[in-house]
């Protein structure tokens, strides 16, 4: 099981590690979206989900969203939003763009492993 | 009569509230640490004693900067905690990233507490400042909020300036 983790924050990315290693998940990553395009390119077809922040340079976790769900290689993979924009409307609009799933900072690393979980279908 | 008292959901109290609940949140919810014993600070220098302040610029009908500040070891028992990174196995760049990362967290949480308000804003990128010996000064006469926060032997201090 692999997932790609897209934050610029690298202490985020190094608690989603901590996360996926208690799994036994692999963790690829991604400091911007022109990044996490790259790493697919590569590996999509052994990454099983996207954990995609929002508010991001260059290319936000939306737009990057878009090209994800607008490729049919990657149309496949589930994206959870994990991000600090926590309102209604964010979240419905994600949801609308092809979010399967929607995390918001703070989270506990307990509450990150349930819904990696969830969105892998693994959830209780 | 007081149940006709209606809260004025535009006054300082209001952010001041949302500002102390999005910090309290943020700090307990990734670190477990409580923080308590907040106090109003007075004084010319807000940085005073801090070695590193994670900054947001505030954008909206009131535009503000938010910050916080604290010390080179809270920064990293904060960024350890966080990350269940020992402190000595933190680079600088883990804790400065931290920081940003904190700053975030508590713009993002207090944003939706103050939806509705005229304090409502959108977040931007932030900023960590790093350096001893720092001055923060600011001629405006907007609102001025400096905050101190205990927990354990450390403190970390809340500010926000109304642009």
């Amino acid at each position: 099981m692999q997932i790609l983790s897209v934050d610029d924050s690298t202490i985020v990315r190094k608690v989603i590690r901590g996360a996926t290693e208690v799994l036994g998940y692999g963790l690829l990553e991604a400091s911007d979206g022109f990044e996490a395009l790259r790493v697919l390119e590569t590996n999509h077809k052994s990454v099983n989900l996207i954990l995609l922040d929002w508010n991001m340079p260059g290319m936000n976790g939306i737009e990057l969203l878009q090209k994800l769900k607008s490729n049919p290689d990657y149309l496949r993979i589930p994206v959870m939003m994990v991000t600090t924009e926590s309102e209604r409307e964010n979240i419905i609009k994600a949801i609308k763009e092809g979010a399967s799933h929607y995390l918001t900072k703070p989270f506990t690393v307990e509450e990150l492993i349930k819904k990696i979980l969830e969105c892998l279908g693994m959830g209780g | 009569m007081l149940d006709n008292i209606q809260i004025d959901k535009d006054s300082v109290n209001v952010l001041e509230k949302a500002l102390s609940e999005a910090i309290v949140k943020v700090i307990g919810t990734t670190s477990g640490f409580e923080l308590n014993n907040s106090l109003l600070i007075t004084g010319n220098n807000p940085l005073q004693e801090s070695q590193l302040v994670g900054i947001m610029f505030l954008t909206g009908n009131t535009n503000a900067l938010l910050a916080v500040t604290m010390s080179n070891k809270t920064a990293s028992t904060l960024v350890s905690y966080i990350s269940g990174i020992e402190t000595t196995e933190l680079s600088d760049e883990d804790i400065q990233d931290g920081v940003s990362e904190l700053i975030n967290m508590i713009a993002g949480s207090a944003k939706s507490l103050l939806k509705d308000t005229k304090f409502y804003f959108h977040l931007t990128s932030p900023i960590t400042v790093v350096g001893e010996n720092r001055l923060m000064i600011h001629k405006g006469t907007g609102n001025k909020l400096y905050k101190r926060f205990h927990f354990g032997d450390m403190q970390i201090n809340l500010i926000h300036l109304i642009l």
